[in-house]
């Protein structure tokens, strides 16, 4: 219980990562991004690729690669059906992440590589008579760092109050003068580079492999939902139910894991359909 | 300083401006009135550039804006202040000024203190979510909102609609002190009693064209134009203002 616990909380704080993006992308253009798991994969596949020149400095680069990337994805296939209805941009997005997958298995190969953690995070310490690797404690606790660092930069910064005037109401921010497009541009950038960089810290956790996206994209946006679409207070938690409900699940009834986490899901938005914190747009 | 000229827009397959023609000079109060559905509203809007006209002229301070971004125009100093107020409504009352005043490139140190103080009440709820304010609230802040980018033109629209008595009579005596900074605004209002008030000047829209303009005196010698336009019940109204 207490080790399931722990991986959930491991799982929880990568997933606020990646779903903060999520819920960032979808808060601001309405846009439902399916091909932010693939971005994350990237990170992963970038992270492998550098390692070996770059060392863990590949860590930053990977999602420095990533972020362009993305960029260029926003403005050739989502900038131009902004204006229609989201489930458009959720058509293009998922197409858009079979193909990247596609594309890494046709370039990388479909094997999964799980890679070491740097000498210094090698190990294992002790906590409460179980042995637990450095490794996955120092990276959930950068990725937490990491979340809370894009919570302060909302919440506290110039740039930040435009993004929660467009996240409430976007045409009106551009009434006002604020160059949304060129904002909402940039947050998907920044979004893909959190996601990015997940993939990258996770790769000694949870290996690299082309479906790594898949699996990320569908918890982070159970988390999203749990949190209130466009909640980003309510995502985080969302995505520590989402992971505490699979890995304390799947402890006990391994094959059910999976149902297990939808009922707490179902049940949660039966009893808050505005998100935990019942704050959030219902759609 | 603002001169439309020709403007039709369409939405879909609606055509909803008829070529309208308006003119809004540097100091003065217009005012655009008509029926519900007249196109006064899509009038503003496409002069902020939140909808695009099919075709026409809009010229700001003789700069072309009509093929502008909404963000664009609004920096060159264009304010709106849209019918349904739309503060944003998870942003505090501050937060809302600060947005706009650093979205400006007009505003200054001062501006979001300034803003909050044109309407007392606002300086007082400061702190308060803006959702959390009553329509009245919520229409001051509005106002505030556009007057701390420090703008040489105001789309005002309907700002009394749904307002208590003595609401009305702050947000009128904000516009007329707005007058005092030497703004222009292009007021939408359903008021005909407060439009002649504080108008300089005014256009009756009606099925998407311009069917009258000349000044207070000249609309209040039109009981036919009153009539056919805004409502026969409107003729009343008009009459106790001549009085």
């Amino acid at each position: 219980m207490f080790v399931n616990s722990l991986n959930g909380i491991i799982y929880g704080s990568f997933l606020a990562l990646t779903s903060l993006g999520l819920s960032l992308v979808f808060g601001l253009g309405r846009v439902v991004n399916f091909a932010h798991g693939v971005l994350y994969a990237l990170g992963g596949y970038f992270f492998i690729i550098f390692l070996p020149s770059l060392g863990w400095g590949a860590m930053v680069f990977a999602p420095l690669v990533v972020v362009p990337l993305a960029i260029a994805m926003e403005w050739l296939t989502i900038a131009p059906i902004r204006n229609r209805d989201e489930i458009y941009t959720l058509l293009v997005t998922f197409g858009l992440s079979f193909m990247i997958t596609g594309a890494i298995e046709y370039l990388w190969g479909t094997e999964t590589t799980l890679i070491k953690p740097p000498v210094i995070f090698q190990g294992t310490v002790d906590i409460l008579g179980n042995q637990f690797p450095v490794y996955r404690l120092f990276a959930s606790a950068l990725s937490l760092l990491v979340t809370g660092l894009v919570f302060v930069f909302i919440q506290f910064t110039a740039v930040g109050l435009k993004i929660r005037a467009i996240t409430d109401d976007n045409e009106m921010a551009e009434a006002l003068g604020i160059n949304t497009r060129w904002l909402l541009t940039s947050i998907f950038g920044g979004a893909a580079g959190f996601a990015a960089f997940a993939g990258a810290l996770g790769a000694p956790i949870f290996s690299v492999e082309p479906e790594m996206g898949m699996g990320i994209i569908i918890d982070s946006f159970l988390a999203v939902i749990l949190g209130g679409l466009g909640h980003l207070p309510g995502t985080a938690v969302g995505a520590f139910i989402v992971a505490l409900a699979k890995s304390i699940g799947g402890g006990y009834i391994a094959e059910w894991a999976i149902a297990v986490l939808f009922l707490v899901v179902a049940a949660i938005m039966v009893l808050r359909p505005r998100g935990v914190f019942g704050r959030g747009r219902i759609a | 300083m603002l001169k439309v000229s020709s403007l039709h827009v369409h939405y879909g397959s609606a055509h909803v401006l008829h070529g309208v023609d308006l003119e809004v000079g540097a100091g003065k109060i217009v005012c655009l009135i008509g029926r519900n559905g007249a196109g006064k509203s899509t009038t503003l809007k496409s002069i902020i550039g939140l909808v695009s006209a099919t075709s026409g002229e809009i010229l700001f301070e003789e700069q072309r804006i009509d093929t502008m971004a909404a963000h664009q125009v609004a920096r060159m100093g264009v304010a709106y202040v849209p019918e349904d107020r739309r503060p944003f409504g998870s942003l505090s009352v501050e937060e809302n000024i600060r947005v706009a005043a650093q979205a400006s490139p007009h505003s200054d140190a001062n501006g979001v203190s300034e803003a909050l103080a044109f309407f007392p009440v606002l300086e007082e709820r400061a702190r308060q979510l803006a959702g959390s304010l009553s329509g009245g609230e919520q229409q001051m802040l509005v106002i505030a909102r556009a007057l701390v980018a420090r703008p040489r033109l105001i789309l005002l629209d309907e700002p009394t609609e749904g307002l208590a008595p003595g609401l009305v009579r702050s947000i009128r005596d904000g516009i007329m002190k707005t007058r005092t900074h030497g703004l222009s605004i292009l007021l939408v209002e359903q008021n005909l009693s407060l439009a002649l008030e504080v108008g300089d000047y005014f256009y009756v829209l009606s099925r998407g064209f311009v069917a009258f303009e000349g000044t207070s005196e000249e609309l209040l010698a039109r009981e036919d134009v009153i009539a056919e336009h805004l409502g026969v019940g409107r003729v009343k109204e008009a009459l106790r203002a001549r009085e």
